[in-house]
């Protein structure tokens, strides 16, 4: 009997996600664990398994199609089954009797599916297995709790355990995880305050502001970021005085384009260009599973008024320097002006975020999640250095390297941080054809 | 009570013999002259007349049943047709003998008497009344119907009307009599004296006494009879009924001006079988039906046996019998033989009785017997009885065209249910006129002691009064009954302990001096026939208070309750109201059979009101709700909480006539973090809860004073656990069964992505109740309520329950049973 897969809701908040890319095409077979395909949202990028063991019988959706959750977007059945959409899908299932469907054939891209009639969906006893993450069903959160955790950001995976009977997750359970405190445990003997307490409030001697939007969903990420990685910096800086003066010879041009290319734009572009002799550094650590990016795409840390934004330069190795540089200036004002698209926030292989303006001298930044390194850089300042001529005063630009030990060790992002050195040191050589 | 009846010892030790008056059989001897002069030519050939409707209506009936069809329309009448072919002669010479004031309550065997008894009322309401009131029933819609029927003149045209109304009524279409929602065993006609028949064996016996005290105490015409058959004679509320209406007081405390005992009439149908059970010989010892009068009272009931078969010796004792009960010197029973040819219903195939028996009855047909009759005296002829034959086939085959037809004759519709369950009326006084009241105002000693109260339970410390200073729960109950009853001349009250002794737990005290004798009255201790009385009384259009000391009486007045008050309004269409306030008290510390909260079974009734006081304020607007509305209340009182002094409304008590709105639960104190919400005298200890959880965990509950159980606005509970998410419910009813178990189904329904927590429930333990020292452990205490707070809902740090409230010892709980 064929079975609808549905798109998962992989959040309180997701009303949709995007289809990245069929793992299979009909006709195909498939493990009930195997990947049906992959798929964004704007925090996440996941795959989605089968769920049930069977032959594809259609994919109802193209890549690249923004499908709302719990919407089918594959049919799997049995070998030679027919499959259409509607009712007599299950009054019917002529199994093995009519054409196979060829294994080249197209997805049902026409398929009347994008708004079932509900009787239809109640009628059909196909069924629909919705593929969860598996994390969230371990776990039970009362109605309340779970509008919390959509009020407040937070995600089920932020709680180890709820406080309630059996675990259940309360309210409070959500308020605290949004606030980083401790889970109060029903069990465990706490020193401080009392469970009833965290919902006992003094005299109001503070303004209380919801989060919301951006804030709230840079809230949500931070969190799970520090929460699920294994988070690390090393502090480092690079000789800088040939940055400086291409950055000088740079800014004497008459073609803006150029004059326009900043000491930011020129760090950006050594990154692209160490990132393919660190693959590791390029690559996403997702559910235990490291994915090794071959094109570079780079977020960049933009402050506005509304919060920190990272959009994506896409592809940035293949873009000359002028390029990054003007796409970075596009995507930094389209996030400053609110227009700036969804899609050109998501899908980083490598962050840079950059406080030197600030005279920031080393920082901690925080990863990306699911990426697996952020690349800090820190203000320019003279040194004192021993040279072999004795000891000079040289300009150097600070570099604090966040990653997560999981995947990088610390001699290994130790590496990367000298050889980044020493291409910043050298940054004239870059742009050189030898 | 009263101390002006002593008991003299000397007086009841004396010895001697009882001589039990003599009870006649069958000793009316036909003479036609005498007869004609009675009824006239033309009342003997309409006693005749009537006898055949009634034949032909039920044997077309019984065609239906058993063959699908008559006369060529093929119908399938799904619901009961119990007949009564072979009575037609005892139920057509009561109603030769009775007006259209005279009222007549049936059973499920009636469908004779509502013809008989129209018929009758039709010939003698001259056409400027019937007219009218045949316009007026359901805005003239039957009435249509039989004005579509062929009709000659104004009383064929009620021919029509009436059979055409009780035949729709038995389809169950909704131009029948009531709609079609009284159906065949309940079908009945106000107007012309058919009042409510009904389908529970003897149920119509207290509830015709109430009838007649209505009849009494408002000083209306006409008698009650209430038609019950012999086998009903062993139904308890029969027996009560019989008691209540031969009280003593009627006589010897009652004013003379009241007019003596209600004007009732038992009357017994007596067909021998109570379906197939034989009254005669096997099921009862009676021999005589009639004897059992002599057992009643030293009138023996003015209790004779008459031959039903003869229409004359029916309408002969009828007339003699009324003549009684308008002198007050009722009640009066008569055993009425009778024999019902048909089986009990089209399924009985009469496996308890031989053919010969039948054949023998079918020899003495009373209506072949009374044709011959009037033949023989020369105001018969064949063709003029085959002219009379015809027309009656005439009309009964039009009535049944139309009543069978399913688009000429629809039925009513979910909504029109609806709307008839409730009255929903504000009526401050049933009639106008001034009430009969006694010391009422500022002589009344209990108005005098109400007026050195305090109205709030607190001095202005917070600090709590002495009880006995302070205005109770049990005085706002009084003060609004005082007020109805001056308002409301038709308003009485009675049950056990009413007179003299004020109540067992005085809420009447005061009242005695208030009131005259037939406004307030103690009864027998029959609480079927409290009830039963009441329901009667309210039906026939006054207002009744009646009382039942302790809920676990309720079971006593179970069929009264549940079948009666409950639903005549909705089986009428709406066209019985139903002032009827059923005062229940619960009781505490006497045990397992005094201590119940029986509110879950009243809750699962439909058409009842439902609701439970629990503060000085409430009670006194509420009973104001109760007595101005014309729905059936039970209004629950606990007795924990008669000496309660008000605590919530900072002004106290008002003095002036306020009303609870309907349904909506109070909020006792504010809270954010969870909602105790309860019912009854349990509000105390889950603000007793509340103290402490805030005290002493750091959790502020909201209290909710539910106080409404039936109607009941979910909306101010509702958003009170938006507010929370958690709710906690407590009462003192056992948990089992609990109507909180309703409301928590309908919380998690109506609030589900609120809640951080299923919905608790704490009852009383499945247990009987203990004894006074052990009651601690049977109620709900405070830290019951914070025991579940914490094993179901809210972990509470560093709480020790002290009892068991986990849903592992409720799955353990009802595993056991208990």
């Amino acid at each position: 009997m064929a079975t609808k897969v549905i798109m998962p809701k992989l959040g309180n908040t997701v009303e949709s996600s995007v289809i990245l890319s069929w793992k299979v095409k009909p006709g195909d077979h498939i493990d009930k664990d195997a990947v049906l395909c992959e798929i964004e949202t704007d925090k996440a990028t996941m795959d989605v398994p089968a769920g049930v063991e069977g032959t594809v019988l259609a994919l109802l959706h193209k890549e690249g199609d923004d499908v709302p959750v719990l919407e089918a977007i594959a049919v799997i059945g049995n070998q030679g089954e027919t499959w259409q959409e509607g009712p007599e899908t299950a009054q019917n299932p002529a199994v093995g009797e009519t054409q196979a469907i060829p294994a080249a054939s197209e997805p049902r891209e026409s398929a009347p599916t994008a708004s079932p009639p509900p009787s239809n969906a109640q009628k059909t006893t196909a069924a629909e297995v919705s593929a969860t993450m598996s994390s969230s069903m371990d776990k039970h959160a009362s109605p309340r709790a779970r509008q919390a955790m959509s009020q407040l950001g937070v995600n089920i995976g932020d709680i180890a355990r709820g406080s309630g009977p059996n675990g259940r997750i309360l309210e409070r359970d959500v308020v605290a995880a949004s606030q980083q405190e401790a889970i109060p445990y029903a069990s465990a003997p706490q020193s401080d305050k009392g469970p009833g307490q965290a919902l006992v409030e003094p005299a109001q001697e503070f303004e209380e502001v919801p989060l919301i939007g951006i804030r709230k969903r840079i809230a949500a990420r931070m969190l799970n970021s520090i929460q699920t990685t294994a988070q690390y910096t090393e502090h480092s800086s690079a000789d800088a005085e040939r940055l400086l003066s291409l950055r000088a010879r740079l800014k004497a041009q008459k073609n803006p384009d150029v004059a326009g290319i900043t000491i930011g734009d020129l760090v950006l572009a050594a990154v692209v260009k160490v990132l393919p002799e660190f693959p590791e550094f390029n690559a996403h650590l997702v559910d235990g599973t490291l994915k090794l990016y071959k094109p570079v795409h780079l977020g960049v840390a933009v402050d506005t008024p509304r919060g920190l934004m990272v959009p994506v330069v896409r592809n940035a190795q293949n873009l000359s320097l002028t390029d990054i540089s003007k796409e970075v200036k596009r995507l930094a004002q389209a996030c400053q002006n609110g227009t700036i698209a969804p899609d050109s926030l998501s899908g980083s292989t490598f962050t840079v975020t950059n406080l030197g303006a600030y005279g920031i001298d080393q920082f901690t930044p925080v990863i990306n999640a699911p990426e697996t390194a952020i690349l800090g850089v820190c203000t320019v300042r003279p040194t004192l250095v021993q040279t072999d001529a004795g000891v000079e005063t040289r300009m150097r630009i600070g570099l604090s390297l966040t990653s997560n030990h999981q995947v990088i060790d610390g001699a290994y992002a130790a590496r990367f941080l000298k050889r980044f050195g020493e291409v910043i040191a050298d940054i004239d050589f870059l742009f050189m054809s030898f | 009570m009263p101390k002006s009846l002593p008991i003299e010892p000397n007086e009841v030790r004396k010895s001697g013999t009882l001589k039990i008056a003599e009870i006649p059989i069958n000793q009316y001897r036909r003479n036609f002259e005498q007869e004609k002069e009675r009824f006239g030519e033309a009342g003997l050939l309409a006693m005749l007349h009537d006898m055949i409707v009634v034949r032909e209506f039920e044997t077309m009936l019984n065609t239906f049943k058993t063959m699908g069809a008559w006369e060529g329309i093929e119908y399938n009448h799904k619901g009961p047709a119990h007949l009564s072919i072979g009575q037609e002669a005892a139920v057509v010479g009561q109603a030769a003998a009775l007006d259209p004031d005279d009222f007549i309550f049936g059973s499920h065997r009636s469908h004779g008497e509502i013809l008989a008894k129209c018929l009758s009322a039709a010939r003698k309401l001259d056409d400027a009344k019937l007219v009218p009131v045949m316009e007026a029933w359901l805005g003239g819609e039957t009435f249509g119907y039989a004005k579509r029927m062929p009709h000659s003149d104004t009383f064929s045209l009620a021919r029509n009307f009436i059979v055409f109304g009780t035949l729709a009524e038995i389809f169950a279409r909704k131009a029948g009599f009531n709609r079609g929602m009284g159906g065949s065993m309940h079908a009945f006609f106000l107007p012309f004296g058919s009042m409510p028949n009904n389908a529970i064996v003897g149920g119509s016996a207290d509830i015709a006494l109430g009838s007649a005290l209505f009849k009494r105490i408002n000083k209306k015409p006409g008698i009650v009879i209430a038609n019950i058959g012999d086998a009903s004679m062993g139904c308890g509320p029969v027996w009560e009924a019989m008691t209540m209406a031969s009280m003593d007081q009627y006589r010897t405390l009652w004013p003379e001006s009241a007019g003596g005992a209600p004007p009732i009439l038992f009357n017994f149908f007596n067909n021998f079988y109570g379906m197939g059970g034989q009254t005669n010989g096997e099921t009862m010892g009676y021999g005589v039906l009639a004897r059992v009068g002599a057992g009643v009272n030293p009138d023996a009931m003015h209790a004779e046996r008459v031959d039903g078969l003869d229409p004359l010796a029916v309408a002969d004792a009828v007339l003699r019998k009324k003549k009684i009960l308008l002198e007050g010197k009722g009640p009066a029973l008569l055993d009425t033989i009778t024999y019902r040819i048909s089986g009990h219903s089209p399924s009985d195939s009469s496996s308890y009785r031989t053919k010969e028996e039948i054949e023998e009855w079918q020899n003495n047909d009373s209506i072949a017997e009374f044709s011959k009759y009037l033949m023989e005296n020369g105001i018969l002829g064949e063709a003029e009885l085959g002219t009379m034959r015809e027309g009656i086939h005439r009309t009964l085959f039009e009535a049944v065209k139309l009543a069978t037809n399913e688009d000429a004759c629809p039925r009513a519709d979910g909504r029109f249910i609806e709307s008839v369950m409730y009255s929903n009326k504000k009526v401050l006084k049933l009639e106008d006129r001034a009430s009969e009241m006694l010391q009422a105002g500022d002589d009344n000693p209990r108005v005098q002691s109400i007026a050195r109260r305090a109205r709030f339970a607190l001095d202005a410390d917070g600090k709590p009064l002495p009880k006995n200073k302070v205005y109770q729960l049990r005085d706002g109950i009084f003060e609004a009954l005082l007020y109805h009853f001056k308002q409301d001349p038709t308003m009485a009250a009675w049950g056990e302990e009413n007179r003299d002794w004020g109540g067992a737990f005085a809420v009447y005290r005061g009242l005695t001096e208030a009131l005259p004798y037939p406004r307030l009255f103690n009864s027998s201790i029959s609480e079927g026939a409290i009830v039963g009385s009441g329901v009667g009384y309210a039906l026939s259009g006054g207002r009744a208070v009646v009382e039942l000391m302790y809920c676990d009486f309720l079971g006593r007045a179970g069929d009264e309750i549940f079948n009666q008050a409950s639903k005549w309004q909705a089986m009428s269409a709406g066209l019985l109201k139903m002032p009827l306030v059923i005062r229940v008290s619960i009781g505490n510390k006497y045990g397992a059979q005094h201590s119940q909260d029986w509110s879950a079974l009243v809750a699962h009734i439909p058409g009842l009101k439902v609701y439970f006081p629990a503060t000085p304020y409430d009670a006194k607007g509420m009973m104001h709700l109760a007595l101005s509305g014309t729905d059936p209340v039970v209004f629950l009182e606990s007795q924990l909480l008669y000496d309660m002094g008000e605590q919530f409304e900072k002004d106290g008590v008002p003095q002036d006539y306020y009303e609870i709105p309907e349904g909506v639960p109070a909020v006792r104190k504010a809270g954010k973090d969870i909602t105790i919400a309860t019912y009854g005298a349990t509000l105390y200890r889950a603000l007793k809860a509340a103290q402490i959880l805030e005290e002493k965990y750091g959790v502020s509950a909201e209290v909710m004073d539910l106080r409404f159980i039936a109607p009941f606005d979910y909306e101010p509970l509702v958003e009170s656990v938006r507010k929370t998410g958690r709710l906690v419910l407590a009462s003192d009813a056992v948990e089992r069964g609990s109507f909180l178990h309703t409301i928590a189904s309908n919380v998690q329904g109506l609030a589900f992505d609120w809640l951080d927590a299923p919905v608790a429930v704490v009852g009383s333990r499945n247990w009987i109740t203990p004894a006074a020292e052990m009651e601690s452990i049977y109620f709900p205490q405070p830290e019951w309520i914070i025991d579940a707070i914490h094993e179901r809902i809210l972990p509470l740090r560093g709480y020790t329950p002290s009892t068991a409230q986990t849903s592992q010892e409720i799955a353990r709980r009802y595993r056991a049973g208990v």
